[in-house]
């Protein structure tokens, strides 16, 4: 609930092109992600925002934490089962997609680096 | 006897192997009675061949079992002898199977109108949109009001497109809204011509009194088994006499003609020919079973007593902070969908759900609807069945509480 109350990272990086937004067609949540890279094509900035329901914003908050200092290949390749352990609660399969937005964002977003 | 929910939700295995759930997800499927179960299971073990065209025993067994499935149906919807029932996978499947059939045979064509309403679900909606892009002819929705269908709207419409209005297809009882519209009214409204009714019954087969006068101005009428206690996959339309003698089958195969050459064939009469290839016969067999064990629980008593849940559900909501019911204050049958301000829906539904209670949330189908509303698809839906008590709402209302501390 902290995540959800509080979220990390949460707003706009306004000087990147690496950005996507994705939503959830079942429900309309909506999810906008922003990444930030240096030279070696390391994260050093990651933004977000976007409408979604408690497990959505939390998956996100957590998973923007986890994916600093990652690089272009672990974020594309990044496993979503470290998402759910991180997030630690059990959920029924209907909600996996919910934790799996923002993940999704990010590596749509990821992909768009050259 | 006496209508006794508790009693009867002995009769369902399901609730035996979950003794603590509280079910109320009945709008998108009710659980099923042993009887349905055993029926199911009888059929394979006693009756299985397929029908009309074996030339033994028990393929006659099977289509004498097929065709008493066909006349519980009819019995039970009160249809008269000369109008009749066609068997599909469910109302989905129906309503796809009206649109074709009637856009392939000309009722509909480039430059005509079907009205529908903006309280359709999905499957009311894809169908004609389908068939529009590919026959050339519009689709438009009737608005909805404060208090259901907007009738003012209805008549701009006829006034706007007269005589190119061929088909009106409405639902019957909302999936969101638990609405219940007055289809004799709907096609009342058409003074100086009469265009082909249609109604989704996909939530009101187990939720409405049918009488002979129901059918009068009605054309095709969908429906599916499993929302009515009986099995997933089975379901059909009702279809008026006169339609049933001027439409030809869109879709053909085995079962349906009467001689096939290289180049051409011959299709049977009746409403066997909307009927191809191996039917589900066990699902129509459970259907049947199911409509049966309504009847002798007597469908008035199971209607009272989900119309006394739904208001015992609406006094007890208020308690809720910042709840909000979604809908019309007069018409609510077997559905109450609501929103809680500051709390996703799916949320409030994942929250219920660790509490046992199943529940629906989002868009229950009905994008535009949801759209129409302003709720931005965040919908919870509690929808009731003949097992439920007032118990089970209790146990919403008292998770809900947790719900919003935790939120606030």
């Amino acid at each position: 609930m902290e995540h959800y109350k509080k979220p990390h990272n949460y707003g706009v990086l306004k000087n990147t092109n690496y950005f996507t937004t994705k939503r959830n067609f079942s429900c309309g949540d909506e999810v906008t992600v922003f990444l930030k890279l240096d030279k070696d094509n390391r994260l050093i900035d990651i933004k977000w925002n976007g409408r979604g329901c408690a497990i959505s914003t939390a998956a996100m908050s957590i998973l923007s934490d986890m994916l600093i200092g990652l690089s272009k290949k672990d974020i594309v390749d990044f496993d979503k089962e470290l998402l759910f352990k991180q997030l630690g609660i059990p959920l029924t399969s209907a909600r996996d997609k919910c934790v799996l937005i923002g993940l999704e964002a990010v590596k749509e977003a990821a992909n768009k680096i050259i | 006897m006496s209508f006794n929910p508790r009693l009867l939700k002995q009769e369902f295995p399901i609730f035996s192997k979950y003794p603590n759930l509280v079910y109320l997800d009945n709008a998108a499927t009710t659980q099923k009675p042993q009887c349905v179960v055993n029926a199911i299971s009888q059929f394979y073990s006693e009756f299985n061949a397929n029908i009309h065209r074996g030339a033994h025993r028990l393929g006659d067994l099977a289509t004498q079992k097929w065709e008493e499935s066909r006349s519980v149906v009819k019995k039970f919807l009160c249809v008269r002898d000369a109008d009749d029932i066609v068997f599909t996978s469910g109302t989905t499947e129906s309503l796809n199977k009206i649109a074709r059939i009637l856009a392939f045979n000309g009722l509909i064509k480039s430059g005509d109108v079907v009205l529908l309403t903006k309280m359709e679900h999905h499957s009311n909606i894809l169908p004609w949109l389908i068939m529009s892009r590919q026959f050339g002819f519009i689709v438009d929705y009737i608005n909805i009001s404060q208090n259901g269908l907007d009738f003012e709207d209805l008549e701009s419409k006829i006034s706007k497109y007269g005589r190119r209005i061929k088909a009106v297809s409405v639902v019957h009882i909302s999936n969101v809204l638990g609405s219940v519209n007055n289809i004799r009214r709907v096609s009342r409204v058409f003074e100086r011509f009469h265009p082909i009714i249609i109604v989704d019954g996909a939530q009101s087969l187990a939720r409405f009194q049918f009488t002979q006068n129901f059918w009068k101005d009605i054309d095709f009428y969908a429906f599916s088994g499993h929302k009515a206690y009986g099995p997933t996959g089975v379901g059909g339309f009702f279809i008026s006499n006169r339609m049933l003698a001027r439409l030809k089958p869109v879709d053909v195969g085995g079962g349906i003609v009467k001689s096939v050459s290289l180049s051409g064939f011959t299709l049977i009469d009746g409403v066997e020919k909307f009927e191809p290839g191996t039917p589900n016969l066990a699902g129509a067999v459970g259907l049947a079973e199911a409509l049966v064990w309504l009847e002798t629980i007597d469908v008035t008593s199971v209607i009272e007593h989900e119309q006394s849940l739904i208001s015992y559900t609406f006094s007890k909501l208020q308690e809720i902070p910042n709840l909000y019911i979604v809908g019309f204050p007069e018409s609510h049958l077997g559905v109450i969908s609501f929103t809680i301000e500051g709390i996703h829906a799916h949320d409030i539904v994942g929250f219920l759900n660790e509490n046992n209670v199943a529940t629906r949330g989002g868009y229950h189908c009905a994008e535009p609807l949801h759209n129409a509303l302003g709720t931005g698809g965040q919908t919870a839906r509690l929808s009731f069945g003949l097992y439920n008590t007032t118990e089970d709402v209790d146990a919403v209302v008292i998770a809900l509480h947790k719900l919003v501390k935790i939120f606030s």
